[in-house]
């Protein structure tokens, strides 16, 4: 037996979680833009997995000792670009509400394909974020935190 | 039933009729241990022992200290210095499911301490009334687990040691909830088809009145053949559905 981790599993197992009004994309779906396709919620392509951290559970070497490893996955998530509505904070509100349904959602998912646990890990400020070609869109950044029993 | 590793949020507590999974932060150790009867003889090069008497426990409940009407922690366990009928299922990497491994026995709760938002709830010994007393095991098998049925079960069952067995073993019932009178039994067969299921003799909660939560423990003679298959069953009565978690211990010596 040897040792293996799937966060690709992982992702797209998440991917496929079902949230009304927002779109939640792959690690292969990754748009150059969120132009014109927000509420999106997309892998941070610089930072997706940090913090791994395996942990040996039984006596054993060479990929056959039992482990436990965990990571964060990093997501971005675009409600609407700023500037959007009849103000200036116009879209705020309904922003708030949309990411509630996104945190209800993951704490009502704690298992996913090719994990044994998934915790929200954290949520970023909210408010002005970037999508990778410096738009800026109402949003924040999240972590997932993941356990895999990797053997 | 999966195979593996898992992690405690799949365990689940039940007690007297309640589940009590969604108060628990913690249980244990679920214990299982035997007194050595030192038979050491003047010629023997090292000391040896035989087993006496087993002791079995759940340790101490800490839980969260909930008031809610008629299932909070606080509501069902408040009173110490009685006998609890307690179920503990371990699921595999999921919500308990038949076949899983189960801890269970009626034990006196000893104590019942709350502190800020949290309480700790002891138990002692088995409890003397406790016909497990018979038996010196405390894991079994899961053969029905938490959920609602409104037929009987046609069903195969579970194959837990692979082997029939001539020592006898118990049954523990939790029935959360119902619309009248059933009757839940263990079945046992040689072969792991519908038809050749038959009731195991004497394990057999009797007619229940599962309107309210009940509990039981029910033991067979400890030198009854128990087939090699197992499965649930439930005999309606004047009820329609049963929600209910059945488990059972298989001696085997």
């Amino acid at each position: 037996m040897t040792i293996a981790i799937s966060p690709t599993t992982v992702s797209a197992a998440i991917a496929a979680l079902s949230i009304s009004g927002v779109t939640l994309k792959d690690i292969d779906e990754i748009p150059e833009s969120a132009q014109m396709l927000t509420p999106l919620i997309v892998p941070r392509p610089n930072d997706f997995i940090t913090n791994i951290k395996p942990e040996a559970k039984s006596f054993g070497s060479n990929g056959s000792e039992l482990m436990d490893v965990s990571y964060s996955l990093n997501y971005v998530f675009c409600y609407t670009e700023i500037g959007s509505g009849i103000n200036a904070f116009a879209p705020y509100s309904g922003l708030l509400s949309m990411l509630i349904l996104i945190i209800n959602t993951i704490l009502n998912n704690d298992k996913v394909n090719g994990l044994v646990d998934i915790q929200l890990e954290s949520i970023g400020d909210i408010g002005s974020v970037e999508d990778f070609a410096g738009n800026k869109f109402w949003g924040c950044n999240f972590s997932l935190r993941c356990l895999e029993f990797a053997q | 039933m999966t195979i593996g590793r898992t992690v405690n949020k799949h365990t689940r507590v039940y007690a007297d009729g309640y589940d009590l999974s969604g108060n628990t932060r913690t249980i244990g150790p679920l214990a299982w241990t035997f007194d050595e009867g030192d038979l050491t003889c003047l010629p023997d090069e090292v000391k040896g022992a035989l087993p006496g008497h087993a002791t079995l426990g759940i340790g101490t409940l800490n839980g969260v200290f909930s008031n809610t009407a008629t299932t909070g922690l606080h509501t069902v366990m408040s009173t110490a210095g009685v006998k609890r009928t307690v179920m503990i299922p371990i699921g595999i990497q999921t919500a308990p499911a038949q076949g899983d491994p189960v801890y269970m026995g009626q034990f006196e709760q000893s104590g019942y301490q709350q502190e800020e938002a949290y309480v700790n709830i002891p138990f002692a010994l088995p409890s003397v009334t406790n016909t497990t007393l018979l038996y010196d095991k405390p894991w079994g098998w899961l053969l029905h687990a938490k959920g609602a049925e409104t037929a009987v079960n046609t069903a195969i069952g579970i194959d837990d040691i692979g082997a029939s067995t001539a020592f006898g073993g118990y049954m523990m019932y939790q029935v959360f909830a119902g619309n009248g009178t059933a009757t839940i039994k263990v079945q046992d067969a040689a072969t792991n088809l519908n038809a050749s299921f038959a009731d195991l003799s004497g394990c057999t909660s009797g007619s229940i009145n599962c309107a309210t939560v009940q509990s039981g423990i029910i033991a067979v003679s400890k030198t009854a053949t128990v087939r090699r298959y197992l499965r649930w069953q439930i005999v309606f009565g004047t009820a329609t559905t049963v929600t209910f978690a059945l488990s059972f211990v298989r001696a085997t010596y």
